[in-house]
């Protein structure tokens, strides 16, 4: 297949090598480039979107009001299999990490959930951490969630570091995102 | 981007059904094209689930090893279906392993399987870039051109489609290499480690940036540029040293 002479392969190959070397010269960085972290998307690497939501105790939650905080985010339904079966595990991990500056929100996809399954299945379970509720599902649509559960684990610098989709997480997994979060 | 297929009650999780699809269809490349080489069909397909096998196997051990203390009381969770609990580093060089010791076993060169894995590696290099496309990661540069994707707040290159057409190419040069009469050995692999070089420094320059060296030169492309190189090496400097060696054998004649 290849008939060339060999001299003349080895000079082809080096002018190849040259254009390349060119290319990457070309494909320099300009000064003026914008980072990804001073851009807001629900994205690995950016700053993760604002929000303010009312929850299920009636307080208010603002995401701007955590700010230096490291922060998991965890997108749920009580009709979905998968977040019933991993909320356990992330109420363990929320007591072994108590004392630590780490914030829970369990945002709930109210918008296609009912009140009354949320509380229910929350008191069932005992569960202790936030619980934000989605009632417009304007929350879940910023976040891009296609799917339930999603969880987001976001920076003390407000940046996305992890996006899990779907579940049910194990409690290692939680453990092993949440340590390096904190060791940031 | 499209990370999640929902069918009915079943959300499918779209980048790694990718990655599955693309083994699935690489091995069936390789193992159809093998037959064309020194390398028994049956002996590739073993290589390739043996692989696949100690690769999952591995990344679970080896993501437990880099973190036992996260299972304490949980050790269970080792037989989790979860995805993310995998460490691809460790799984990659474990599947490797079972993948050279299955060669060796069998007393094949390794410049045949590297020939009849050729489809193999670039079926899963296209894998990677639709799996990349479908969860938005690996995203391009801002533009506006006809063909931009409005994602993560702006318009931007859809790089992860051309690096899939890219690999697309190479999927079809290397069947084509492993098809042609005139084979001579490793040269199907090593016009794989070349193009494929060559589409990633191509493009690599639309991608949003990673690491950068200096401030301004994308690590990759260095990278890249010196898989180039070793390419390069493999189909120029190998041939001339035997041309070398066969004229001063005709010399001595």
């Amino acid at each position: 297949m290849i008939s060339y002479q060999p001299k003349f392969r080895l000079l082809g190959s080096i002018i190849f090598l040259l254009a390349t070397a060119i290319w990457i010269w070309f494909s320099r960085i300009p000064g003026d480039f914008l980072p990804p972290d001073s851009i807001t998307a629900p994205q690995v690497g950016f700053k993760s979107p604002d929000f303010s939501l009312v929850t299920l105790s009636g307080s208010d939650f603002n995401l701007n009001d955590f700010a230096g905080k490291p922060l998991v985010i965890n997108f749920w339904a009580s009709w979905c299999p998968p977040c019933r079966a991993e909320m356990p595990a992330f109420q363990e991990a929320f007591q072994e990490y108590s004392d630590t500056d780490l914030v829970f929100a369990a945002i709930n996809a109210t918008h296609q959930d009912s009140l009354q399954d949320v509380e229910e299945f929350i008191k069932n379970h005992a569960l202790t951490f936030l619980i934000p509720l989605d009632k417009n599902g304007s929350v879940s649509r910023n976040y891009n969630v296609h799917s339930l559960p999603t969880t987001f684990f976001v920076d003390r610098q407000g940046l996305i570091t992890k996006i899990l989709i779907g579940g049910p997480l194990p409690l290692p997994l939680i453990r092993t995102e949440i340590n390096q979060l904190l060791e940031k | 981007m499209f990370p999640v297929l929902n069918l009915g009650p079943l959300s499918l999780p779209v980048p790694e059904f990718a990655l599955l699809l693309g083994f699935w269809l690489g091995s069936y490349l390789s193992v159809k094209f093998s037959s064309r080489r020194l390398v028994k069909p049956d002996l590739i397909e073993r290589i390739l689930w043996t692989s696949l096998l100690a690769g999952v196997l591995g990344a679970r051990l080896s993501y437990f090893a880099r973190q036992p203390d996260a299972f304490s009381g949980n050790y269970l969770s080792l037989l989790s279906i979860n995805f993310h609990l995998f460490d691809l580093q460790g799984g990659l060089l474990i599947a490797l392993l079972a993948g050279s010791w299955i060669v060796s076993k069998n007393k094949v060169k390794y410049q045949d399987i590297l020939d009849s894995l050729s489809p193999f590696f670039a079926t899963m290099a296209a894998a990677i870039h639709f799996s990349k496309y479908a969860s938005g990661t690996g995203y391009g540069l801002p533009a506006t051109l006809p063909w931009s994707v409005y994602l993560w707040g702006d318009y931007r290159h859809p790089v992860q489609l051309y690096f899939l057409a890219g690999s697309l190419l190479v999927i079809l040069i290397t069947i084509f290499i492993n098809l042609s009469s005139s084979y001579a050995q490793g040269l199907s692999f090593s016009w794989f480690v070349i193009l494929t070089n060559f589409y990633l420094l191509l493009f690599t320059k639309y991608q949003y940036p990673g690491y950068l060296l200096g401030g301004e030169f994308r690590l990759a492309q260095l990278v890249y540029w010196f898989g180039l190189l070793l390419g390069l090496t493999l189909i120029v400097v190998k041939p001339l040293k035997s041309e070398e060696e066969k004229s001063s054998h005709a010399i001595e004649k």
